[in-house]
């Protein structure tokens, strides 16, 4: 282990993506469990933080062992860019929840354990890919999504409000990261070995631009339904 | 009479920018009407696929009543006519979009609302605002 400036410009990525991608549990946690009665709701609240946090442990462990599978880097790879599009999307361009309102605790838990399972899974996919398998990169990346889960608020999204190039940023840097694995699957290496020259800072700024190409492209096409229907 | 929008985000220096509106009002004679607007940031989209809209809109009711409630106390008793609005969106834009849909003379704002250290570096919605609008701007510390 050292601390180089790979080890730094990893660190700084992984805040940045436990920022965008930990506040949002906080907030779908407190959400959930807003009918709930005074009561319910702080256990709501504790036990969906405890979920939130223990999901992000298991999932990361999963991941260190995988991380070396055919093709499940270009999965991966994949799924960050998903994740990257996502995070460029605002309200009311994703697809609308179809959980109704909970007001039971069944219902709350049951709609945060999904939603926990979903975004932890998320957050863990951003921290192993920008940490590239560094162990002390991954720890040190699901303990600040710790204080993230637990005491976010939504003063991130006050943030996000003011500066959307917090987000944009944040989805081409995971749009980035995704070209940065892909190129390292143990299935494609064979194939792009005499490309490598170029490869290495080719792929991640195709990620990144991708990203940001799908993201004003739904976007476009949200806008033209809405005036559509308007 | 004139209409001024006066953005309220339940922080002090919007708060000042109802008092001042008021004093001028007491003070100077002037006949205002005032719009006062609460913007609340969208949820991102990775909220909204989880939580039920009803549940997002309380929600939302909830922090503009909230960020509204100091506002509207001052303006209770003042005999001083006046509309609220809430809506969920960007600062500015929505600022823009009701300057250009409403007949709004001048608007007052507080220039600190809660806004954090990213604030300070990055530059502040008054100065966001200043740019989009072209109604005359005064801005309440």
């Amino acid at each position: 282990m050292t601390f180089d400036s790979q080890f730094w410009i990893g660190l700084m990525q992984i805040i940045w993506i436990d920022l965008l991608l930990s506040g949002d549990n906080a907030v779908v946690i407190a959400l959930a469990c807003r009918r709930l009665p005074e009561q319910q709701r702080k256990w709501g609240i504790i036990l969906g933080s405890g979920a939130a946090i223990v999901l992000r442990v298991v999932f990361a462990i999963f991941i260190l062992y995988l991380l070396d599978v055919p093709y499940l880097k270009l999965v991966g790879a994949l799924l960050l860019v998903w994740i990257a599009v996502k995070l460029v999307l605002p309200e009311d361009m994703a697809d609308e929840g179809d959980v109704a309102g909970s007001d039971n605790l069944w219902n709350a838990v049951r709609t945060i354990v999904i939603a926990d399972a979903v975004m932890s899974l998320d957050n863990v996919i951003g921290i192993a890919a920008a940490a590239k398998g560094d162990v002390v990169l991954i720890v040190i990346g699901l303990l600040v999504s710790i204080p993230l889960i637990v005491y976010g608020s939504t003063l991130i999204l006050k943030a996000l409000d003011r500066f959307p190039q917090i987000a944009f940023v944040g989805g081409a840097l995971l749009g980035y990261i995704a070209g940065e694995i892909v190129i390292t699957d143990p299935a494609l290496t064979p194939y792009l070995a005499p490309y490598m020259a170029w490869l290495p800072w080719a792929a991640p700024a195709a990620g990144a631009a991708l990203v940001l190409a799908l993201g004003f492209y739904f976007k476009r096409r949200a806008n033209a339904r809405a005036e559509i229907s308007t | 009479m004139m209409r001024v929008l006066i953005p309220v985000d339940g922080s002090a220096p919007a708060v000042r920018a109802v008092e001042y509106a008021l004093a001028l009002c007491a003070q100077e004679g002037l006949a205002l009407e005032l719009t006062l607007l609460n913007v609340q940031p969208a949820l991102s989209g990775a909220v909204a696929s989880f939580i039920d809209k009803s549940v997002i809109g309380e929600y939302h009711d909830e922090q503009a009543q909230a960020a509204l409630a100091e506002a509207l106390a001052k303006l209770e008793h003042s005999g001083i006519p006046y509309t609220t609005e809430f809506r969920i969106g960007h600062h500015a834009d929505e600022i823009q979009a009701l300057v250009a849909d409403q007949p709004i003379d001048a608007i007052f704002m507080g220039t600190r609302g809660h806004g954090g250290v990213a604030g300070l570096l990055l530059g502040s919605v008054a100065n966001q605002v200043l740019s989009v609008v072209d109604v005359p701007v005064t801005l309440i510390k």
